[in-house]
């Protein structure tokens, strides 16, 4: 015991730290997400091609296998893929790649290849994956216009992951201002925007975006569609938050603590700010990350419907549009193959967001 | 009266953990129960006393565990068995529960469901229990609810537990623990909660209860006034050890431990006195609790370090 | 207003609306929680209010430090630069008065912040009225820490650290580091065991002959009333239905009511059976 820190000393945050690393999951989510966000704030150098680069030998070509044994069994320390050879099919008309054992495209990791401004600042040629010049790599295949699917991916994970998290600040800026407003003048104010969540809260979601993306002018810059797309989606998302934030703010008002801060003489401020934040600053984290799934879920839904984002923006919802008819689930189902990473961060999210809430709170459950 | 003994513990042990250590909340205890008697386990807030009762029912969850030990009860025309080695959802720990055995806690709104009526639980545990018509269950809880002290009880059966006051829901968690007739009955702080003339209504309803039921009670509190009117038989326990038992008279008015002799000397009495007479933390945790020896004389156990043990006593 | 009395109060009311819930919330009744309550305390005497739960006493001491609105009534009280009614007051005017007149929780779990350090806990009243000393915060604050009885190396630690009677030291210790007046206990000792109960009830007397305090102490135990306290309110359904000496209260109440109270308490005992009042052949009024 002398070694150890008494139980009892450890602050809130060592607490709630104790207590996430327990969830494995959680955990492993967080690594997962932490991963995932670095592969997008890096894409240029993480994705071999440009993400409307086209490989013209490549139109709707499926995924190429890595391989460490050449055909005729020799072993080869770097991996490599084999070219496509194409035949149309002429009775269906489709195309059929098979690999063309006499086309090896060794792959080299941290090498040149082609030419990236990273984040517009520099200019590099690095890549973390690619192939000599003149061979080519799809990891995930390719799309109708012969762009490599795994690039693509990578780029949109910038536009959608970012999506969700600067619309959830947006969100939590709405809700936490609203809300507390709400929740501390109460009375009439409170009333008036009780009222008004309700009303917003019973708009069906879908058309109302939908509605509102429409009203996005044509001609605006990718830029200008991307940030609206997130003050859209904000001005529906913050409504739950706004009812937490509320909802902590009248319980906590209560609370012996802040009535004592109150008959010291505090200010309403210094109340607020040393008193109340800190108190529920845990409960908004963990609700802020339960609300970036819904933020990405409706960005790739608004995108796949069309009235999203729009080429040449590439993100995960725009990517899955191309998936809209049956006949690629057939055919080309690779092209699904943004829809799994939405689902993996999606689910990851959850995990994270749940494992927080049950770390957060750090007095229930250590005493008998 | 049989003085025989109804339960008794043997070397029970039960340990709490958190995320970096773990804590002993019952530390190797021994006590026995007798029969048609009101046992009392007094003891301060993290004495072990509730834990020890939650262990009879095998209601321990975790972080808790038990870590040694066994629980031998004998009921009344049955044979003898070990609580802790029944498994979980076994039809006897189901038995156990409610049926041999049935307690009641400090809060009873927390205790009962607040979307069913009173009628409908107490209904619920007679039926869980004995296979009788729903009509004769109805008949059955709303004369237990009568005999509790609720009238009007058969308009009352059909109320949710919001309807009722402090005192009236504990009327209704007894009737409800009653209703089966138990052989044990486990009182965990049930008046802690209330106020004090509901507590004196409670208190003496209990006791013209135990005076009509052949029951044997385990009476969990902090309050030794509460102890003086209640208790035959007394056990004081302070971190996780027993320190000393005794009937009631010998304890309140000759306690050996000098934990003993330190809460009854802390309680306000009705006379004025200028200060409270308190004990010091450091002595109860070390001077008394780390190696304690037990010393016996008739039905009276303490335990102690060597030097402070009366010259009567026996090791 | 005579100097002896450091509070008198009269007529004191405090009404909460009740209220239909719907589109927008009506107002149908009101519910009268304390009601024309007058007393006067001495200034360095103990005054006990006890009454059971729902009686109004914490509402009372509550509205008296203007922490829930009072709705009619005054509360003169005997500040350091002449007598004030407290119910005139702006929030604002009432905020320097605050030094003078503190308040100790029943709650030793929920009337600290979870999250601040003791040390910042005990200096939160100082940071608030004296923040241009705050140099010698730290100083005042082991000062204060070593009055109530606690370690020096408590200051560094949260409340959770500490057992109930240790954090009831840290809300005595808060409440008493700016030199009040007056401190009014709210159930201060009710969620204690009974030998911490003890330690800290002897504390508190121990701070009044040191610091010249003056206490409204509220509870619902009427022995520890009676043990600390000098003289007594007994409060039923919002009003006093007696008031004087503790020891007058306990020997000959005159109120039926008291006569309730006094024949529920246990006795310690095993010989001296309860007998409690029968509630229904009483006049409760």
């Amino acid at each position: 015991m002398s070694d150890h820190p008494l139980y009892e000393d450890l602050s809130t945050r060592r607490l709630t730290w104790l207590r996430f690393k327990r969830h494995k999951l959680a955990l492993m989510s967080g690594g997962f997400l932490i991963f995932i966000y670095l592969i997008a704030i890096f894409c240029e150098f993480f994705a071999p091609y440009e993400p409307n680069w086209r490989n013209p030998k490549a139109i709707f070509a499926p995924p190429q296998e890595f391989h460490f044994f050449e055909a005729n069994g020799n072993f080869q320390f770097r991996p490599f893929v084999y070219g496509y050879t194409l035949r149309i099919n002429p009775e269906t008309w489709v195309r059929e790649y098979t690999e063309d054992t006499s086309q090896k495209h060794p792959i080299y990791f941290f090498s040149k290849g082609q030419k990236y401004q990273f984040w517009n600042l520099f200019t590099a040629r690095h890549h973390f994956i690619t192939t000599a010049k003149g061979q080519y790599l799809h990891i995930f295949g390719t799309d109708k216009l012969g762009r490599d699917i795994f690039s693509r991916i990578v780029y949109g994970a910038r536009i959608s992951l970012s999506l969700g998290l600067i619309g959830v600040v947006l969100t939590l800026v709405l809700g936490v201002l609203i809300g507390g407003l709400a929740g501390y003048l109460g009375g009439r104010t409170d009333n008036l925007i009780q009222r008004l969540i309700e009303v917003l809260q019973s708009i069906p979601t879908l058309p109302l975006w939908m509605a509102l993306s429409a009203a996005v002018p044509v001609h605006w810059s990718p830029l200008g569609v991307y940030f609206s797309i997130i003050v859209i989606l904000s001005f529906i998302q913050w409504t739950g938050l706004a009812r937490v934030v509320r909802g902590r703010f009248l319980a906590l008002r209560e609370e012996d603590f802040v009535i004592a801060a109150r008959l010291l003489g505090a200010s309403q401020l210094r109340i607020i700010t040393r008193h109340l934040l800190p108190s529920f600053m845990s409960h908004i984290i963990t609700t802020a990350t339960l609300a970036i799934p819904g933020m990405i879920l409706a960005e790739t839904a608004l995108s796949f419907l069309g009235v999203g984002l729009r080429a040449p923006v590439v993100s995960w919802g725009v990517l899955l549009q191309q998936a809209q008819n049956f006949q690629v689930i057939v055919l080309t189902p690779w092209l699904l193959i943004p829809g799994i990473f939405v689902i993996l961060v999606v689910i990851a999210f959850n995990l994270l967001g749940d494992g927080l809430r049950d770390a957060a709170d750090p007095y229930g459950g250590h005493q008998l | 009266m049989s003085t025989s003994t109804i339960l008794s513990i043997r070397n029970l042990s039960i340990s709490f953990k958190n995320e970096i250590s773990e804590q002993l909340a019952v530390n190797n205890i021994n006590l026995d129960m007798k029969r048609s008697q009101t046992t009392a386990i007094v003891g301060e807030s993290g004495s072990g006393k509730s834990v020890t009762a939650y262990a009879m029912m095998q209601l321990i969850q975790p972080p808790g565990k038990i870590t040694s030990g066994e629980i031998i009860f004998s009921p009344a025309q049955q044979d003898s068995f070990d609580i802790l080695q029944l498994n979980d959802n076994s039809p006897a720990l189901y038995d156990l529960r409610g049926g041999l055995m049935s307690m009641i806690f400090q809060e009873p709104m927390t205790a009962l469901s607040p979307v069913h009526t009173i009628g409908n639980q107490i209904m619920e545990a007679i039926l869980t229990h004995q296979a009788i018509p729903k009509q004769a269950a109805f008949d059955l809880a709303a004369a237990m609810l009568e005999r509790v002290g609720i009238q009007n009880s058969r308009e009352r059966m059909h109320q949710y537990p919001f309807e009722f006051s402090g005192g009236m829901r504990q009327r209704v968690m007894i009737a409800m623990a009653l209703v089966c007739q138990p052989q044990i009955l486990i009182c965990d702080e049930p008046t802690t909660a209330l106020d004090v003339t509901i507590q004196a209504e409670i208190l003496a309803l209990l006791k013209e209860l135990k005076a009509t039921i052949d029951i044997s009670v385990l009476f969990i509190t902090h309050d030794l006034a509460v102890v003086a009117q209640i208790a035959d038989q007394v056990i004081v326990m302070n971190q996780g050890r027993i320190l000393e038992t005794g009937s009631v008279r010998q304890i309140l008015n000759d306690p050996i431990h000098p934990y003993s002799q330190g809460l009854i000397a802390a309680v306000p009495g009705m006379k004025r006195q200028p200060r409270l007479d308190a004990i010091s933390n450091d002595s109860t945790r070390h001077n008394y609790g780390v190696h304690p020896l037990i010393a016996i004389k008739g039905d009276r156990e303490v335990a102690l370090p060597m030097p402070l043990i009366p010259a009567e006593y026996q090791l | 207003m005579t100097t002896r009395n450091l509070l008198e109060v009269t007529n004191l009311s405090v009404k909460f609306p009740l209220l239909k819930r719907g589109l927008l919330s009506k107002q149908v009744g009101e519910f009268t929680a304390v009601d024309q309550v007058s007393f006067e305390v001495q200034r360095g005497s103990v005054l006990g209010i006890v009454g059971e739960s729902g009686s109004g006493k914490t509402t009372l001491v509550r509205a008296i430090l203007r922490a829930i609105e009072p709705s009619s009534g005054s509360v003169l009280f005997q500040g350091n630069d002449g007598a004030v009614d407290l119910c005139q007051l702006t929030h604002k005017q009432l905020m320097p008065l605050r030094t003078q007149m503190q308040m100790i929780f029943q709650d030793p779990f929920a009337s600290l912040n979870p999250r601040m350090k003791v040390a910042d806990i005990i200096a939160e009243p100082l940071v608030i009225h004296h923040p241009e000393q705050h140099l010698q915060h730290r100083q005042q604050v082991i000062k204060m820490l070593e009055r109530v009885g606690l370690e020096a190396d408590s200051l560094h630690r949260f409340p959770h650290a500490f057992s109930g009677g240790q954090r009831q030291r840290i809300g005595i210790a808060r409440a008493l580091i700016l030199n009040p007046s007056l401190v009014i206990c709210d159930e201060a000792v009710s969620a204690l065991d009974v030998s911490v109960q003890a330690q800290v009830l002897n504390l508190l007397a121990d701070l009044q002959e040191e610091m010249n305090l003056t206490y409204i102490f509220v509870a619902h135990d009427l022995n520890v009333v009676h043990h600390f306290c000098e003289r007594a309110l007994v409060m039923y359904r919002g009003a006093v239905v007696e008031s004087g000496p503790v020891d007058q209260i306990f020997t000959s109440p005159q109120h039926d009511y008291t006569k309730l109270l006094l024949s529920a308490i246990p006795s310690l005992d095993p010989d001296i059976k309860l007998a409690p009042l029968d509630r229904n052949s009483l006049d409760l009024g």
